[in-house]
């Protein structure tokens, strides 16, 4: 038990950095996209470097508490944080956009593993009556690292380039497994196992060539003596149709065989395999088809001419027939994720609706407010535009406090109600604002303060809502999904509200006149020609302002409607301020 | 002090190599022999360039400026119209874009970043050539070869399935400018050429500073498919 309290700390440090790892990219995407070969307005197809995130996160999520609980917390912690070492390791060498996504699809998963363990965690170590606290503290500091995360990638954008985040991400991940493995060394009475050489000398080997086909390195690819392995065979140009790349696949391969077949290998995949057969796998899956649909369905765009690709309706189509089965796999399952019974109440479903809109809204206002300093005064300055945030992540917190006193002495309904009113209200005046506004420091940060303190004034009572209609024997798990519902909505906010605001770009742009015609005297440049697209490209921003009002709207009018009758007003303020983030 | 005392070694240097000769002492004719078959080489390259209906270009850096106006690289076809066609990727105050560009007919097209539609524009107001230019014989790229200054084989290099012969040498910023134009026109620039077993050239690396104070900035151009039937015409 001494253990678990530096392990619990260990797990919550990690699962703040997961989070903040989220948004890590968010000033880093211009960047990111020039280095995957996109174009400044192809951003629905940048959105996936987001989303893909989540994507994994929110797959892994009802995943991992299970096998958690039939593996024990140290093994699956250790794995999720490898995971996401290795989602690191390939997004920093990554050499186009779907290497890009990979990659962060893999951090997600490895960082959405943290969660429920840590969560887990909680409940091994604190009795039912006094989890409130520590599950609250979990909560705050995944949302501490959300907001952190925005600055935390711009403070390394300052010394290095995106990469060097994702190196970082890497030894962070890796220093943490060590530190958690550490601790469970320390607690076992085993002793050290065996050394498995052949498993750790395969993965050796993967992973150097692994890196070798992904950079490319020029001293040995341009080498007459060494680069020919690098060659793609025929007319192929994939980098992994070449000896070296199919040798790299060859690794791949035996290493999983003899991960499966060997004796004693390092990570015992049968055992794990059959432990994963044991949770929830299709679950996960058929949520990851869900909301990968949804994806798909938007960053296949093509904005210019229509706000879904060919393949954008048929991609929605399978989102929703999987969004379906995983609703039916939920109610039919003999061991569901969520016990039956547990949303029963209406306040509770509830929250998760609202959970969903303010999750949409939120991040507009953490991609887009940058975005929108980006291509207004900050053109230059990843950190200044970053910065602009700074006002509404102070004025969250404080929202938050006063939320949460406000919910022992009036309806949770009216409080979160109040709290997405001033968000919507904030997000209305920023679908106002002109180009120069953040000159404006006094009106535009009275906007970003009002913004914030609305969020944090709905998180209180939206918890609230949620432990006073659940029972407390599922609070974790509830919480856990109050999370994910949130996470859901961004992820689908971030690719609605993007590919949408660029169809809305595109028809107002239609009818521009020409560079020249604009300039005159002969001239194909001017400020005249530089500010009417930057008023277009503020409009568009205008119109996703205007999405996040209407997301944060609907989410207080279902927080006013749908949490009537919560016996809220009975449960400690400190609980209420911080379970579930 | 430095440069100073590297400009008398280098001019002791030129005296000696050219008294040396003169004085008997010679015999070792070889550099000069050298830079003949060199030239040589360049000059037939320079030749299956021009006369070649097009060639597919790609210019790539590694740079990343993040503010201004630069070219970081383009993609398409060049042929002997003078035209060319394809995308170009520029900073322009700060974004980074990919701009399809078409250029024939003296006039350059671009579909300039969060516009619908091609315009005409002045590729010189953007900090950006016009890729068509790439393809004149004189001030474009091919040129280039024969204007280069202290040329000698550099050995050999690989480039994906070809083996090439690199031969180095230093061009003056003026003749590097038409291609990319941040380059500083006082400056010199240390130049690699590849040409393959064809006698084509096939990579042609320009290093120097592109962004002042910004250090050593490698251009890399890479050419191939040569000599396919192509007609560029306007939107």
């Amino acid at each position: 038990m001494t253990l678990a309290r530096p392990l619990l700390a260990l797990a919550s440090v990690a699962v703040a950095f997961a989070a903040a790892d989220t948004y890590v990219v968010v000033l880093s995407l211009p960047e990111m996209m020039t280095s995957a070969g996109l174009s400044v307005e192809q951003l629905q197809r940048a959105a996936p470097i987001i989303s893909g995130f989540l994507l994994g996160y929110v797959a892994m999520l009802p995943l991992i508490g299970r096998v958690a609980d039939l593996r024990g917390r140290l093994p699956v912690l250790v794995v999720s944080l490898l995971v996401f070492g290795f989602g690191s390791l390939v997004t920093a060498a990554a050499y186009d956009l779907p290497s890009l996504v990979v990659g962060r699809f893999l951090q997600g998963v490895g960082g959405g593993g943290l969660v429920p363990v840590t969560l887990a965690l909680v409940a091994d170590i604190y009795p039912a009556e006094r989890r409130g606290v520590p599950l609250g503290v979990v909560g705050a500091v995944q949302e501490l690292g959300s907001v952190l995360g925005p600055l935390y990638g711009a403070a390394v954008l300052v010394v290095g380039d995106w990469r060097d985040i994702f190196w970082i991400n890497l030894a962070v991940g890796l220093v943490l497994a060590a530190g958690v493995a550490a601790l469970g060394r320390q607690g076992s009475s085993r002793g050290p196992r065996r050394l498995d050489v052949v498993g750790l000398s395969l993965l050796g080997l993967w992973l150097v060539s692994l890196l070798l086909v992904m950079r490319q390195p020029d001293a040995v690819v341009t080498s007459v003596d060494w680069g020919g392995p690098f060659v793609p065979f025929g007319t192929a140009t994939s980098p992994w149709l070449s000896p070296v790349g199919l040798v790299t696949v060859g690794l791949g391969l035996a290493l999983t065989l003899w991960l499966v077949l060997g004796r004693r290998p390092f990570f015992d995949a049968r055992d794990w395999w059959g432990t994963v057969r044991q949770a929830d796998l299709r679950g996960a899956l058929l949520l990851s088809v869900a909301l990968g649909g949804v994806i798909v369905a938007f960053a296949t765009a093509d904005p210019q001419v229509q706000v879904f690709s060919p393949v954008g309706p048929w991609a929605l189509g399978a989102a929703a027939v999987a969004g379906l089965l995983f609703v039916l796999h939920q109610r039919r399952a003999t061991n569901p994720l969520v016990p039956r019974g547990s949303f029963a109440q209406r306040p509770a479903w509830g929250s998760l609706a609202v959970s969903f809109f303010v999750g949409a809204a939120l991040i507009a206002a953490l991609v887009d407010i940058p975005v929108f300093a980006r291509i207004s005064i900050y053109g230059d300055s990843q950190i200044k535009a970053a910065l602009v945030l700074v006002e509404l992540l102070v004025a969250l917190p404080v929202g938050a406090l006063v939320g949460g006193f406000l919910t022992r002495v009036a309806d949770s309904g009216l409080i979160a109600g109040a709290g997405m009113a001033c968000a919507a209200a904030g997000f209305w005046a920023m679908s106002g604002w002109d180009a120069d506004q953040l000159h404006h420091h006094l009106s535009s940060s009275a906007v970003l303060a009002l913004t914030g303190f609305g969020f944090g004034l709905a998180l209180a009572p939206v918890n609230a809502a949620l432990l006073a209609s659940t029972r407390p024997a599922v609070h974790g798990v509830t919480s856990a999904l109050l999370v994910v519902s949130r996470m859901v909505g961004m992820l689908v906010g971030i690719s609605a509200l993007t590919t949408i605001g660029l169809r809305r770009y595109y028809t107002v742009s239609a009818d521009f006149p020409s560079p020249g015609e604009v300039c005159g005297g002969g001239r194909t440049r001017c400020d005249a020609y530089s500010d009417l697209l930057q008023h277009a490209g503020v409009a568009q921003l205008h119109s996703i302002f205007a999405g996040a009002a209407l997301c944060a709207l609907v989410a207080g009018l279902l927080a006013v409607v749908l949490f009537r009758g919560a016996a809220t007003r009975a449960t400690p303020a400190v609980a209420l301020l911080t379970a579930g983030g | 002090m430095i440069a100073d005392r590297i400009r008398r070694l280098a001019a002791a240097g030129a005296l000696l190599a050219f008294v040396l000769p003169l004085a008997g002492c010679g015999g070792n004719q070889e550099p000069a022999a050298k830079e003949d078959t060199s030239t040589a080489a360049l000059a037939t390259a320079k030749k299956n360039f021009d006369d070649a209906t097009s060639v597919h270009l790609d210019l790539a850096t590694d740079s990343t400026p993040t503010s201004g106006d630069a070219v970081l690289g383009a993609n398409g076809i060049l042929t002997h119209q003078p035209a060319f066609q394809g995308e170009v990727k520029v900073l322009l105050s700060g974004f980074n874009a990919t701009v399809p560009v078409i250029a024939v007919d003296g006039k350059v097209y671009a579909k300039l970043p969060l516009t619908p539609k091609y315009a005409v524009i002045d590729p010189s107001e953007y900090g950006a050539p016009n890729p068509a230019d790439f393809a004149d014989a004189g001030k474009g790229i091919s040129g280039l070869l024969l204007k280069m200054n202290d040329v000698r084989k550099d050995g050999t290099t690989r480039e994906g399935k070809q083996v090439l012969t690199r031969y180095a040498g230093t061009l003056t910023g003026d003749l590097v400018a038409p291609i990319i134009p941040s380059a500083d026109a006082t400056g010199s620039y240390d130049t690699v050429v590849g040409i393959d077993q064809d006698d084509r050239i096939v990579t042609l690396d320009v290093t120097g500073e592109f962004f002042s104070g910004g250090g050593d900035e490698t251009y890399r151009l890479r050419f191939d498919d040569y000599d396919k039937s192509v007609k560029i015409t306007a939107p």
